[in-house]
């Protein structure tokens, strides 16, 4: 008989031949010395190294039942610790977000090309010549006028407009309430005023992104009330106590503080208040307009009046919702 | 379906390794304790003869635990836990040896060749001297592919079944058979002359 190949014998070694063949390779190793060795060879050569092997003292491995088992455990912990910790800290950043969203900090409309972007706390108006206040504004003539664009504005009734190009470009530092009232050119309004300003022309956009980001205008229907230029007038409540005016006392103090908390706009002065309303290129209110009329009247966006684009109104508080509500009725300043 | 889900069930009530495996995993430390005690050392050798320390062994032997608590969800009851948890380790080591090799590409190959072969030359003068010999087998075993290597330690250090080594490492009995006269056949290569004597 042939020697058996060397698989056969190891799985003879292994015990994992088959009887049959078990019988016939048992019968050959009676026979052949050389197969005997081989297998000999093999067993001992295992049997030593698996015999070689030391195993660690069982401190090592009641240390490491430990180490594992505590492993374990603390992940097991994190799993419920994190996203427990992540709802915990969504609610609360939700808490914050529903807090914080009435305050927006800026207002970023006005320009067209929505470049202008500039603190509310820095719009003034003010230093509007008085040859702006006349039906036709064109051709005024002003030292600090930056603008050649075509301006056009008409009065009509309770509104009176004018356009930011009449206004002069204030200096940042000089926009912190420091602007006394020699500072500004006095002007009388008419007592139910509307002012509008608008931007007209390319030209005037572009000569205002090279000055400044920083828009400052200023207006009092009151004159001596110019020393709060620079940064918003603070609220000053109608002296009459009538039911009405208790009631805009109240809007007003909400506005201030509203004011004093986000810069959203709002002017007045003496008797009367004034509040900003800025509109943006395409005629939507901004976010602090939006957040006063939302105050004011409820369905004001029904009577959004679109001609108003890259314009702020200054109005009576009073007057807003008539304002709205008469809106097509009301010529207003257009860019284009 | 069913009937899978019941022998499914069966198997696990008949398996006691999968019940002290899920207290364990839910912090019967108890548990954990007697399962570990079980196995310990039988996956620390598996591991020590897959790598090439101590350390290493002990990493090996930690992390296999970790991934079965972790992995438990994957465990098929029909399986014998131990062949499992052989299965892991195994694995664990068959990485960690081909991250070695990678990062000793270069030098580890010419080195270990020579100091392998020029320890067996040296115990050929004393054949008798067991150590040495031993010595000349675990190299020639290290130097067994990550695959042969675990083959040949759950074979011969463990002595599985053939049918225990496929089940543990997932792959066939003929591969099995293979992988194992490969690796034999590799290492009386290895030792060359040695076994002279024997044959």
């Amino acid at each position: 008989m042939n020697c058996p190949d060397f698989d056969t014998l190891m799985m003879l070694l292994d015990g994992e031949l088959e009887e049959e063949k078990l019988k016939e390779v048992s019968e050959h190793l009676m026979l052949c010395s050389r197969c005997r060795y081989l297998i000999d060879s093999q067993r001992n050569l295992e049997t030593s190294w698996r015999d070689s092997f030391v195993t660690p003292e069982d401190d090592k491995f009641r240390s490491m039942e430990c180490s594992i088992f505590n492993r374990i455990n603390r992940r097991s912990r994190w799993k419920i610790f994190v996203p427990a910790a992540a709802a915990i800290i969504a609610v609360l950043l939700g808490v914050k977000l529903i807090l914080d969203k009435p305050f927006p900090g800026r207002v970023t409309e006005l320009s067209r090309g929505g470049r202008a972007e500039y603190p509310v706390d820095n719009v003034q108006f003010g230093d509007v010549p008085e040859e702006s206040l006349t039906s036709d504004i064109d051709g005024i003539d002003s030292e600090n006028d930056v603008s050649t664009g075509d301006v056009t504005a008409e009065i009509t009734g309770k509104t009176e407009g004018y356009s930011l190009a009449d206004v002069e470009p204030a200096q940042p530092q000089s926009s912190a309430g420091e602007n006394s009232a020699e500072e500004h050119e006095e002007i009388e309004i008419p007592e139910e005023i509307i002012s509008m300003g608008a931007v007209e022309g390319s030209s005037l956009e572009e000569q205002m992104d090279d000055i400044s980001d920083i828009i400052t205008l200023s207006l009092d229907a009151d004159t001596t009330g110019l020393g709060t230029a620079g940064t918003m007038p603070s609220f000053t409540s109608t002296s009459e106590e009538t039911e009405d005016n208790r009631a805009l006392n109240q809007s007003g103090e909400y506005y201030s503080r509203l004011h004093e908390t986000s810069g959203c706009g709002m002017n007045a002065s003496g008797a009367d208040i004034y509040i900003e309303l800025v509109f943006d290129a395409a005629g939507q209110p901004d976010s602090s307009t939006a957040l006063l009329l939302d105050s004011l009247f409820a369905g004001w966006s029904d009577y959004i009046p679109f001609v108003y684009r890259d314009t702020v109104l200054v109005v009576p508080l009073a007057d807003v919702q008539e304002l709205f509500m008469e809106s097509t009725a009301v010529p207003a300043e257009t860019i284009e | 379906m069913l009937l899978g889900v019941l022998l499914s069930m069966a198997g696990e009530n008949e398996n006691p390794d999968i019940q002290l495996l899920r207290k364990a995993k839910n912090g019967d430390r108890d548990a954990f304790g007697e399962l570990f005690r079980k196995y310990e050392k039988r996956v620390f050798r598996v591991a020590r003869r897959m790598c090439g320390s101590d350390d290493e062994a002990w990493d090996i032997t930690q992390d296999a635990f970790i991934r079965a608590m972790q992995a438990m969800h994957r465990y098929d009851t029909q399986y014998r836990f131990f062949t499992w948890i052989y299965r892991i380790t195994t694995n664990l080591a068959i990485n960690y040896a081909k991250k070695k090799m990678r990062r000793r590409e270069v030098h580890f190959c010419e080195a270990y060749s020579a100091e392998g072969q020029q320890a067996i030359e040296d115990n050929v003068a004393d054949r008798a001297a067991g150590e040495q010999l031993l010595g000349a087998i675990s190299k020639a075993v290290d130097k067994l592919t990550p695959a042969l290597k675990a083959v040949f330690v759950l074979r011969i250090d463990q002595q599985l079944s053939y049918s225990e080594i496929a089940e543990s490492l997932d792959i066939a009995m003929g591969t099995v058979m293979s992988r194992l006269n490969r690796a034999r056949t590799k290492i009386r290569e290895e030792l060359g002359s040695m076994l002279g004597e024997w044959e």
